[in-house]
């Protein structure tokens, strides 16, 4: 199984994503690509998705609701509007405020692979 | 001439051709044959001749039976024949029906036209080449504020124009003497009671007895101005917010671009203290905590900046604490502040709460503040006090007071104006105050200069509750 799913058009933004929360102890796959992403989620085990709103392809929103399985899903983006506009979107675990803490987002996976779902 | 019988003795052409006369032969008829509609004045003059006096009338009315209306002056005097007795009169007779008729015209013409003068919309005033008045309409008196009595004779133009149209008025001046015309020119007259009356002007040159004088008509044009500027106001209202909304769309753009980055430096600065958590190393800690102070007040500033971007003509009023409004506004301007060695001082004298919504309060907020930095950068003594006090009338005065010595009367008057500036071409709109003012106004607040404080005071005032 895999932990935590994290996508975003930013490469270095996905590194250092990876290397916080790897050496917090979680196991991490990260996509630039939400395609390839909505493959991964549909044939592996994963526990949290992270996902950035504002995508070329598509945004964050549209993710969620191509998502065949239901996983705590977490919007990241840096526009505080973007939270309003996507409350109550059923699947929605949460809105993360960029620039992140990985050490609060390691945090708040954990308690969400806690939970039952 | 008659004989005492009244018979014509002798008829002059003038006579024959005055009354219409020419083609009867007159002599040796009655002279009350000849009138049969004669005045019984005239009668009693006729009679009073034949008894040796001599009559005259300048000016006689004579209805004829014909229906015309005939004016008449005449003279008549008795003859004496070799015995030194009356034997008859002289009639004299001049029809003036013409120039009487030209001057009752001319002076209906008269009236009409003093009627004209005096009851003309538009103000209307003679005045002497040196600007002294002569005479003035009640138009015009309305206009200055003085009576007749003050003005005719005892103002000049000059006295009551502001000395800033000098060299406009010179220029008018030009025109009037090369073209005998000057206008139209707009410019404003200082009333009685002091305030400034916008008016437009025209005007000519006049000869009066060899001397010269200038005739104007004056419009008072305050209410065309007002009209102007309301939609002035509008339109660039209309104009801010679009620009708002356009820079929204930017501002969000460049956050985006910006928390990524941020993000990323976060994230470092996460992997540096999970990776110094078994053997701590006492700079990294400390290089951890600076770099995630940096990030959060960028974050910080982002956030500001989205929000002062934001249209928000169509946000709830709320009730806000002023401390936080205060805060929200300096977030974006403090630095700039303490970079220039500006001293902030913030008095909130209790819990202050208005309503208002935040962000349109905000951004007038550090327009003020921005002004204040502009005017007060440069120099000796830098300081800025926001003082926040409860008001009669469920009323919260905020006064953003700077070190600048305030600002002269004629500049105060003219600063919520749309496109006044006193700043560089280039740097300013001349748009901030009239907007800002504009969106007070919206919020049922208001914000003015408080001319009378040593130090350059604005006032905003909103409401607590509602």
């Amino acid at each position: 199984m895999i932990d935590v799913v994290y996508i975003d058009d930013e490469p270095s933004l996905l590194r250092v994503c990876k290397l916080v929360l790897e050496s917090l102890g979680l196991s991490v796959a990260t996509f630039e690509h939400a395609g390839e992403a909505l493959e991964f989620i549909g044939a592996s085990d994963v526990g949290v998705i992270l996902c950035d709103y504002r995508m070329p392809d598509m945004n964050g929103l549209d993710v969620l609701r191509s998502m065949k399985v239901r996983r705590p899903f977490f919007l990241v983006s840096g526009d505080i509007q973007i939270e309003e506009l996507t409350k109550g979107e059923p699947g929605l675990s949460g809105f993360l405020c960029k620039p992140l803490s990985f050490i609060g987002i390691a945090e708040l996976v954990r308690n969400a692979l806690n939970e039952p779902s | 001439m008659l004989d005492n019988e009244l018979r014509y003795l002798v008829v002059s052409e003038q006579w024959r051709r005055d009354w219409d006369l020419s083609t009867q032969d007159l002599i040796g008829r009655n002279h009350l044959d000849v009138f049969p509609d004669l005045l019984d004045e005239w009668k009693d003059a006729i009679h009073r001749g034949l008894q040796g006096e001599s009559c005259q009338s300048d000016f006689d009315e004579y209805p004829r039976k014909s229906g015309t209306l005939e004016y008449v002056r005449w003279k008549l005097v008795p003859w004496y024949d070799e015995r030194d007795e009356v034997a008859g009169i002289v009639i004299f007779s001049e029809l003036i029906t013409e120039q009487v008729k030209t001057r009752k015209q001319l002076e209906q013409r008269d009236a009409h036209i003093a009627n004209l003068f005096e009851y003309s919309p538009i103000g209307l005033n003679l005045c002497r080449m040196d600007g002294l008045w002569i005479q003035s309409n009640q138009a015009f008196l309305d206009i200055i504020g003085y009576n007749a009595e003050e003005a005719n004779g005892g103002l000049t133009y000059w006295q009551l124009t502001p000395r800033s149209y000098d060299r406009e008025e010179e220029r008018q001046l030009r025109s009037l003497t090369e073209t005998g015309r000057y206008g139209p020119y707009e410019k404003e007259f200082i009333h009685k009671d002091g305030h400034l009356v916008p008016v437009r002007l025209n005007g000519f040159l006049v000869n009066r007895d060899g001397e010269q004088y200038i005739w104007s008509l004056i419009e008072d044009i305050t209410e065309m101005r007002q009209l102007q500027e309301a939609l002035e106001q509008e339109h660039l209202q209309a104009i801010q917010a679009s620009k708002l909304a356009t820079l929204g769309e930017m501002a969000a753009g460049v956050a985006h671009e910006l928390n990524n980055p941020l993000a990323v430096i976060q994230g470092f600065s996460d992997l540096l203290a999970v990776r110094n958590k078994n053997a701590p190393d006492a700079v990294i800690a400390e290089a951890v905590s600076s770099i995630n102070t940096a990030v959060e007040r960028s974050a910080h500033i982002i956030k500001g900046l989205l929000r002062f971007a934001r249209d928000t003509s169509q946000d709830d009023l709320e009730l806000h604490s002023a401390t936080e409004l205060i805060d929200e506004a300096l977030s974006l301007t403090r630095t700039r502040f303490e970079n220039h060695g500006i001293d902030l001082q913030i008095e909130v004298t209790s819990k202050l709460e208005m309503r208002c919504n935040a962000i349109g309060f905000s951004q007038i907020l550090i327009n003020l503040l921005q002004n204040a930095f502009d005017a007060i950068r440069d120099l000796e003594s830098r300081w800025l006090r926001i003082e926040a006090t409860d008001r009669e009338n469920s009323t919260v005065e905020l006064r953003v007071i700077d070190s600048g010595t305030g600002i002269d009367r004629e500049t105060a008057e003219r600063i919520f104006n749309p496109f006044f500036t006193t700043k560089d071409v280039g740097s300013g709109t001349g748009l901030g105050l009239s907007i800002s003012r504009g969106i007070i106004e919206d919020l049922g607040g208001s914000l003015s200069l408080d001319t009378e404080a040593a130090n350059t005071t604005f006032v905003i005032r909103m409401p607590a509750k509602t």
